[in-house]
């Protein structure tokens, strides 16, 4: 019997039907390899199992979940579509800027202009991002 | 096409998924607050698709609804990783755990399930997510199917690759950095 099988994994961890699981049985009967190494599967899955159900899950925002909530009521309350949200709200879009503003802080360097109007403006030197979300 | 629900199922839904699924999506997408707004996405179209749907059970089990909730949480996760068009897993989930054991227990338990996160994030991405969905969701094959869009027997071939190769990870990694091989 090939150790090496799916279907001893499927029946270790109870996947099969009846008439397969029958099948495996009957090969077992005659394999004690072949039943260590179900037991080993089986003992394995269960560390596995309590090992990942133990990472961390966080939940929905308390705004996110009366979203939900409130769909279900009927409300108009619109939901903010990724898509449709403002891109300096998107994923990633803030902490490029804030990289850039701290990547440009050793280098900072203001140059002072007059504008046409005679007032004083200070320009700061922005990284290539920061100027391409300008 | 959503399952049929009673009107007032949404809120054991949100109790029993509501976690699991965000903690699915940030395997996915790597970023946390990406993940809530998939899975409150994947609830808002629960609510519209179930509600526009006719004879709604009465008394349905929340956990029938789990593979369709997976599927849609999965579509949308990997929709917004294509438009991030980058892959990061979240490694900040290594570092805390769910229980609140005493303080030594708690550090062995962190221990392990960080040494045990980065052992699966060595495995192929389907493996991985195979193994979360069977191990930390507790779908069955069939389900797990249903939400890759994998047949039945390439989930068991992919569950049993994944574990085999996942098991010997354990058994060669040093004793002192992963305490749970002592008793695998």
């Amino acid at each position: 019997m090939n150790h090496d099988d799916p279907k001893l994994t499927a029946y270790a961890l109870d996947e099969l039907d009846p008439a397969e699981r029958a099948e495996i049985e009957q090969m077992l009967a005659a394999n004690p390899d072949a039943r260590a190494e179900i037991e080993h599967t089986r003992s394995f899955a269960e560390k596995l199992r309590s090992e990942l159900r133990a990472e961390v899950a966080e939940a929905l925002n308390d705004e996110q979940r009366e979203l939900v909530l409130s769909e279900k009521s009927g409300s108009v309350l619109p939901a903010p579509a990724l898509a449709e949200r403002p891109f300096w709200r998107r994923s990633g879009v803030i902490s490029a800027i804030a990289a850039s503003i701290v990547a440009a802080q050793p280098g900072r360097r203001f140059s002072r202009r007059r504008s046409g109007t005679g007032r004083v403006r200070w320009q700061l030197a922005l990284s290539p991002q920061v100027r391409s979300l300008r | 096409m959503a399952p049929a629900h009673p009107p007032d199922l949404l809120p054991a839904l949100l109790a029993r998924f509501e976690r699991p699924l965000v903690r699915y999506a940030v395997s996915i997408v790597g970023d946390l607050d990406a993940a809530r707004d998939v899975v409150q996405e994947t609830f808002i179209r629960f609510t519209q698709r179930g509600s526009s749907g006719a004879g709604e059970a009465e008394g349905a089990d929340p956990d029938s609804v789990a593979p369709w909730l997976f599927t849609v949480c999965r579509n949308r996760a990997l929709d917004v990783r294509r438009k991030q068009s980058r892959i990061i897993y979240m490694d900040q989930t290594l570092d805390r755990t769910s229980d609140e054991p005493g303080p030594a227990a708690q550090l062995e338990s962190t221990e392990t399930l960080g040494s045990l996160l980065r052992l699966l994030g060595e495995l192929p991405e389907n493996q991985r997510e195979v193994i979360r969905l069977k191990f930390q969701n507790d779908l069955s094959y069939k389900e797990i199917a249903e939400v890759t869009q994998l047949s039945v027997t390439n989930v068991g071939f992919l569950l049993h690759t994944g574990l085999k190769k996942l098991r010997a990870l354990v058994e060669a990694a040093p004793r002192d950095e992963w305490p749970i091989r002592q008793t695998v």
